[in-house]
């Protein structure tokens, strides 16, 4: 069967030139208008998942001892760090951007390049951030929830983010060449170990939540959104559901 | 007028029903007071759990018993079922209920004890949103695999739980009550409506 032209990407990349995404329509918590292509991305994820990861289960956290671990963590957050304290400097917060500054110039000298959080050590810590939630603070729409091939859960407000994310990165945009391309080259190595190792620390979680689950594509949707949201603080002034609410005072009588 | 002395009738025993129930609702009125004293005793409790050194099973039995003495598990079993609740017998329920306590506390004792290998829960404070009291805390947990993180842990209380009892987790913003008011009833749509069905599958899940 022919595949509809996948709308992740290009609609993501549009949405903000387009000022729009395509917005909830009032009341609607969960707005998924792609759902029937999300799914088929979200089986593919699934694959994929066990084809790599828990078929060889624990074996990156077997093979690597953990300070290696930590090592390439760190050097994967230090090296997001210059795009924590412009995005964070986006938003309007001087402070986070001041300890997002301090902490990349630390870690880069004193921690060796990022392999060792100095700075977190001294007490210096700092919430990471992205350009996705910056289009938030600026009162972008969340826009249609999106499951992406291999990065998984997203919306297009956060897809958006991702790919201007890059473009604007401080760290993309240094000179010589040469030397940006090394950089780039070290940099999507750590990242992509540092997620692996993520998805191995968590694989319990996932394990007990999604294996048995009727439906973990709903199940993953739901999760994402709500953390997603308390995460840059996307709170939604639902009054908080009573399950008494709902039952009826007399049935038991 | 066909039916001239049943409404009234009706009305009598709604009445008597009422004053009953709102009876029982004064008496069961619970306070923030209450909420967050029992919460500091659930956060004790799971501080030792996970501090145990124990099997991710045996750490999981423990959570189970925490659950039982904590929290307000016919509300939770009520809710998470939805509208086949009100079809179900209470005999069914109850069967209902138990085996769907031990599911929740494999599911979500595999999740932490499965995650964190030592930790601290610590009450923060208590605000109420309605009849809801959201007792705060945080836990500061070590992960297995090396590292550590802070999590946001809020428990909710209804003031019109019989007890002091939590109804509810939210979890970093996951709210685990509404998760499984979305799995619950998916489950029991696989199996065609029977309560009883999903009950004997239970035993066997979350493991």
């Amino acid at each position: 069967m022919p595949r509809p032209p996948a709308p992740a990407l290009p609609a993501a990349a549009l949405c903000l030139a387009l000022a729009g995404c395509t917005p909830a329509p009032p009341g609607v918590d969960v707005w998924d208008p792609f759902e029937a292509r999300n799914r088929e991305v979200h089986a593919e994820n699934a694959a994929i998942d066990r084809m790599f990861l828990s078929g060889g289960a624990g074996l990156y956290g077997t093979v690597v001892p953990e300070p290696v671990r930590l090592g390439i963590s760190n050097v994967a957050a230090n090296a997001g760090a210059p795009s924590d304290a412009l995005n964070s400097l986006l938003q309007g917060r001087v402070d986070r951007t001041v300890t997002h500054v301090f902490r990349f110039l630390i870690n880069t000298t004193v921690g060796i390049g990022g392999l060792f959080d100095a700075a977190g050590a001294l007490g210096i810590e700092a919430r990471r951030t992205d350009f996705g939630e910056t289009l938030f603070v600026w009162g972008a729409p969340e826009g249609a929830y999106l499951e992406l091939p291999i990065l998984g859960p997203s919306t297009e407000r956060d897809a958006a983010g991702m790919v201007i994310g890059i473009l604007i990165d401080p760290l993309n945009h240094i000179s010589p060449a040469p030397r940006r391309n090394r950089l780039a080259v070290v940099r999507s190595g750590a990242v992509a170990l540092s997620r692996i190792g993520d998805r191995e620390a968590y694989s319990e979680a996932y394990d007990a939540l999604l294996a048995e689950s009727p439906d973990s594509y709903a199940l993953a949707r739901s999760i994402y959104l709500q953390y997603r949201r308390f995460t840059i603080g996307d709170l939604r002034d639902e009054e908080a559901f009573d399950p008494f609410d709902e039952f009826d005072p007399f049935e038991e009588f | 007028m066909p039916y001239p002395i049943a409404p009234t009738r009706r009305a009598l025993i709604l009445g008597a029903a009422a004053a009953v129930a709102l009876a029982g609702r004064a008496a069961g009125a619970q306070t923030a007071q209450a909420a967050s004293t029992r919460i500091r005793q659930v956060a004790q409790e799971l501080t030792g759990i996970v501090n145990s050194g124990g099997s991710v099973a045996a750490m999981s039995g423990r959570f189970e018993q925490v659950l039982a003495r904590h929290a307000d598990m016919p509300t939770i079993a009520r809710s998470a079922l939805g509208p086949a609740a009100r079809t179900a017998s209470a005999a069914q329920l109850q069967r209902f209920t138990t085996a769907y306590q031990g599911y929740l506390a494999r599911k979500y004792g595999r999740m932490l004890f499965g995650s964190y290998v030592a930790g601290e829960v610590e009450v923060t404070g208590v605000s109420q949103a309605g009849t809801v009291f959201s007792v705060n805390s945080v836990a500061r947990m070590r992960l297995r695999a090396g590292g550590g993180e802070t999590l946001s842990v809020v428990w909710q209380v209804s003031e019109r739980s019989p007890e002091a009892r939590f109804f509810n987790m939210v979890i970093d913003g996951v709210n685990l009550l509404r998760i499984e008011r979305e799995e619950v009833p998916a489950m029991l749509n696989q199996r065609r409506g029977d309560i009883d069905r999903l009950t004997a599958d239970l035993a066997g899940m979350g493991g």
